[in-house]
Parts: structure tokens; C-alpha cells; sequence
């Protein structure tokens, strides 16, 4: 077919309208989203939980970055800040900690599934306001949080394994059987987290330690950060190189491979190990955690239920 | 996925083509922000800038977070070392030290607690090794300083952020002098930045930095305070 002639282009513009419609307007089964809530809720609450012993440390007036500190670094910084934190506005000890219980509540029940589009949103204002609080304390687990915490508002996330479902019942509400929104949140989650992976593995190819086989030995050779030693790996290099080309090679053929039916359940088996000991390595759990619960937007309905 | 083919009424048509234009747009941005993370052309940076509001927003752009988590050596671990001192009229090397704090002291290793201490004491070495972000520094270790002496009685600190060189996976490879058998020796520990906070005669909390990188060699001593006084 010559690029020249109409009809190619017609029949280009017809396809690529159809495949569009189909890959983001085919009503599911709101089930995986459901199970996406429930991760990203627990993720929420390790997060949240995080924060327990140091709340006011961090952020009550006399804290190490009170408001005033953070405002006095970004008029030096000079840039201008489109961030919001409700945590701005209280800097008491008391005032932090009840603001902190509700936020820890608040994230309970959206993986419960209760009110979930009303906890959904509000449970993604707590987090934007923890992080953008002190952008300085933020790191891996954030920017992906966040996103899936964006996207569960989009959809039917407490439509199926949730209490919204009993008490929509009881009021005579409609609980979606199939549902585009659940399906627009997914694949947003998917194409999204694809990104994702594929900044994870590009950003790592610029690095020395990648090619060389060595980031992994340098990761567990961090004697403050790591949770636990794995030093003794040492005798084992070819271990060690192995493990560091298996997680580039993970991140780099994640964004083409997990479109493939027949790859995608492989990816997401390789994806268990590979995320599980990073925060191994680490320390970074929750980051990891967020990352399988992404992958778990992969799987679909059918094959979650055959399961159960 | 299991499916229900997208059969569409005029409204409904109309209503998938706004939601199209709107992903477009949404993706747009995210790819935007997500392929600048690492380096960015003056393109990226430009559109990075435009799309801002939103990203930042909802924190869709992670600016320049390490996903890539090590390129060797720069991203070895920093704490931030804090030695305290009773009385804030008086330098530091007149007085017996009340303690040495390590920051993190404490969080739980698992859920991210500890890690905020050492994204802090990152981004204390980062402005601490620019002469031209001295300002943002000082704002930090005031911080940081006063925060560690209100908790311990104390009136005068000295505040580091400090680095550990990671051992070599072969350690036949060691310099001389790095101790193979303990990769948390003082000979591991470079000093990025170090300040001294002290309380003045009006209750002022007031900042002198000592060093940035490059001026102060790995310590060989075995005590923080004792080879930096």
C-alpha cells in the first residue's frame, strides 16, 4: 500500500480510531481495580504509619522543617510552587497528630472500600499534602503512590470487595456489572506504570554500576540504609551481575512485553522477585510494594477470579 | 480484559472524544515529566515548565528522584552527624561534648521511616558542596541544629552531613588504610558539609559553615568530634 494514496491513510486513521476505542472504552469487570485499591490503600497506610514516631520531629514548629523553614528555602530557591499541603496551616503537636489519625483513617477506609470515591480523593489530598509538605523527605514511592492513588478516583474502585457494596445495596444504589470508568483507571495505571519502567531501565543504562554488574553489590554495601547484611553475597560475583542484568533487563522489557498475553503472566512472575528484593536490598518496601501493586493492574478479571 | 465491545450512541461518541482528548493531554504531560527525570534537552525543560501546574500538582513528575537508586559511589549513603555541646558562648573546642547523634536514630528500616533522614542529609551535601547555595545550607543545618540542641539541653552544635564510602565487592581492591573487615570504620566517612549552630547571647540560633567537599580529607581518628576540632 503506497503512503501516498488516500486510502492508506483512511484505513490508518480507521484502525488506529478503532484499536483506541477498544483498548480505552471496552466496559470490565471493576474487580482488578478493586484489588488495585486494596494495595494502594495498604501502601497508603505502611506510608502514613511511617511517619508515627517522627511526625512532630519533622513538621511541628519547633521541628526540624517547620512552614517557615520550607517557606524561607523555596524564596531562596526562587522558584515559584504549585504544591498544597493542608499541613501547612498547623504546626501544633496536637493539632499534627489528630490530623494524622484522620489521614491514617481516612486511608483505612478506602482499602476497606467505604465511601470509596469520596476516601479515594480525599486519601490523595493527604498524600500530596505529606509529600509536598517537605519535598526535601520525598523519594521513590511518592510520584507512584500518588499516581495510583490519582487514577483510583477516576474509577469504580469500591464496585467490587468493599463495604461500599452491602450498603449501596441497602440504599438501593447500582453497582456496576461492567464499567468503562473501571476501565479508563486501568489502562491509565497500565500505560502509566509502562512509563514508568521504562524511565526505571533508561535511567539506569547512563550508569557504570548497571553495565558493570555491580549496582546490586553496591546497593547491599550500604551499611546505614540497608536493612539487613548481605555482604556475604561477595563471594558470589557472578551472582551479583546476574541479579543487576536480570533487573535492568526486567525494567527494559517491561513496557513491550506485558502487552503480550502469552509474556505477561512471565513479567509479572519476574516482577514479584525483582521488586521483592530490591526492597530486600534496600529497605525501600513500601516503593516496592506500590510498584507490584501497578503490576497487579496487569492482570485482568477473568484471570483473577479463575484463581479464586 | 474482559470485554463489552464499545458499541456508541452520538452523545456517547462525543462524550469518548472529549475523554480521548483529555488522556491524550494527561499522557502528554506524564510522558513529559517522566522522560526528563534523569537529563533534559532544552525542550524537555520547556515543556516540563508548561506543564507544571498540573504535574507538580499531583506529583506526577518526580524532577530528578534516582530511580536508577545507584551510579556508584555519589549515591553511597549520607547521615547527617550532629555533636552537642552545653554552652553557646564558647567554641565548641573549649567544651566537653554532651553527645554525637546520628541521624537517623531511629524509624524502622522496613516502611521508609529512616529514609527521610538520609534524603535529608543528601540534599545537605548537595547544597553544601555548592558555595552557591550556602544560604539554602545554612537555612538546613539552623534547622536541623536547633531542633537536636532543644531536644538535648544544648546550646552550641556542630552539624555534618556525612558520607560512607561503600567497600569495593573485592576487597583486595581497598586503598591501603581501609580496614577489609569493617566497612563501618571512620576511614569510610567523608564529610560533605559542616556547620556550626550555636545559640547567641539574644537566643539567636546562628550558622558558620566550616567546610564544603573537597576540603575535608576522609577522617582517619576514630570519634566525629575528635578530627574536626
Amino acid at each position: 500500500m503506497n503512503i501516498l494514496s488516500a486510502r492508506y491513510w483512511q484505513e490508518l486513521s480507521e484502525g488506529v480510531g478503532s484499536s483506541w476505542n477498544r483498548f480505552w472504552f471496552t466496559a470490565v469487570d471493576p474487580l482488578p481495580l478493586a484489588i488495585v485499591r486494596i494495595g494502594t490503600g495498604l501502601v497508603t497506610l505502611l506510608y502514613l504509619l511511617s511517619f508515627n514516631s517522627d511526625l512532630t520531629r519533622w513538621f511541628a514548629d519547633n521541628g526540624i522543617l517547620p512552614p517557615a523553614v520550607i517557606r524561607n528555602l523555596e524564596s531562596l530557591q526562587g522558584a515559584s510552587n504549585y504544591q498544597f499541603s493542608y499541613l501547612f496551616w498547623f504546626d501544633q503537636p496536637g493539632q499534627l497528630m489528630a490530623l494524622h489519625a484522620v489521614a491514617i483513617l481516612l486511608a483505612l477506609a478506602l482499602t476497606l472500600g467505604l465511601l470509596t470515591r469520596v476516601t479515594s480523593v480525599l486519601t490523595l489530598l493527604v498524600v500530596l499534602s505529606y509529600s509536598h509538605r517537605a519535598h526535601m523527605l520525598t523519594g521513590q514511592l511518592e510520584p507512584v503512590l500518588s499516581m495510583l492513588l490519582f487514577y483510583l478516583c477516576l474509577g469504580p474502585a469500591g464496585a467490587r470487595a468493599a463495604l461500599d457494596v452491602p450498603l449501596y445495596r441497602r440504599l438501593g444504589w447500582k453497582i456496576p456489572e461492567q464499567s468503562i470508568g473501571a476501565n479508563v483507571a486501568l489502562r491509565l495505571i497500565q500505560v502509566h506504570g509502562a512509563a514508568l519502567y521504562a524511565m526505571f531501565g533508561l535511567t539506569k543504562l547512563f550508569g557504570e554500576a548497571w553495565w558493570g554488574g555491580e549496582a546490586v553489590w553496591l546497593l547491599l554495601a550500604q551499611t546505614h540504609s540497608r536493612p539487613i547484611d548481605l555482604s556475604w553475597l561477595r563471594n558470589f560475583p557472578r551472582v551479583l551481575n546476574a541479579w543487576t542484568h536480570l533487573i535492568v533487563a526486567y525494567e527494559l522489557l517491561f513496557p513491550v512485553l506485558i502487552w503480550n498475553r502469552l509474556a505477561r503472566p512471565l513479567m509479572l512472575a519476574i516482577g514479584v522477585f525483582v521488586w521483592l528484593s530490591l526492597g530486600l536490598i534496600t529497605g525501600m518496601v513500601p516503593y516496592a510494594l506500590a510498584m507490584l501493586v501497578v503490576n497487579r493492574a496487569f492482570i485482568p478479571a477473568e484471570d483473577l477470579r479463575s484463581r479464586s | 480484559m474482559a470485554s463489552q465491545s464499545p458499541e456508541k450512541s452520538p452523545d456517547q461518541s462525543i462524550l469518548f472524544s472529549i475523554i480521548s482528548l483529555l488522556i491524550v493531554i494527561h499522557l502528554t504531560c506524564v510522558f513529559a515529566v517522566l522522560f526528563a527525570n534523569f537529563r533534559r534537552s532544552q525542550l524537555q525543560a520547556d515543556l516540563v515548565g508548561i506543564f507544571r501546574p498540573y504535574t507538580e500538582f499531583f506529583q506526577f513528575d518526580p524532577q530528578f528522584t534516582e530511580y536508577f537508586l545507584t551510579h556508584g559511589a555519589e549515591q553511597d549513603d549520607r547521615v547527617i552527624v550532629v555533636d552537642l555541646y552545653p554552652r553557646g558562648d564558647e567554641h565548641v573546642s573549649t567544651q566537653e561534648m554532651i553527645k554525637s547523634v546520628v541521624l537517623p536514630d531511629r524509624g524502622n528500616p522496613w516502611t521508609g521511616s529512616r529514609r527521610r533522614y538520609f534524603n535529608l542529609a543528601d540534599v545537605l551535601g548537595i547544597y553544601g558542596s555548592s558555595e552557591q547555595d550556602d544560604d539554602l545550607t545554612a537555612v538546613l543545618a539552623r534547622s536541623i541544629g536547633k531542633r537536636l540542641m532543644d531536644e538535648n539541653n544544648a546550646r552550641a552544635a556542630v552539624v555534618r552531613s556525612v558520607q560512607r564510602m561503600s567497600q569495593p565487592a573485592d576487597v583486595s581492591t581497598l586503598f591501603p588504610g581501609f580496614p577489609p573487615d569493617d566497612p563501618t570504620a571512620p576511614q569510610y566517612d567523608v564529610v560533605i558539609y559542616e556547620a556550626d549552630v550555636f545559640y547567641d547571647d539574644d537566643g539567636q540560633v546562628q550558622v558558620n559553615k566550616r567546610a564544603g567537599r573537597g576540603e575535608v580529607a576522609p577522617r582517619q581518628g576514630t570519634s566525629p568530634a575528635a578530627n574536626n576540632r
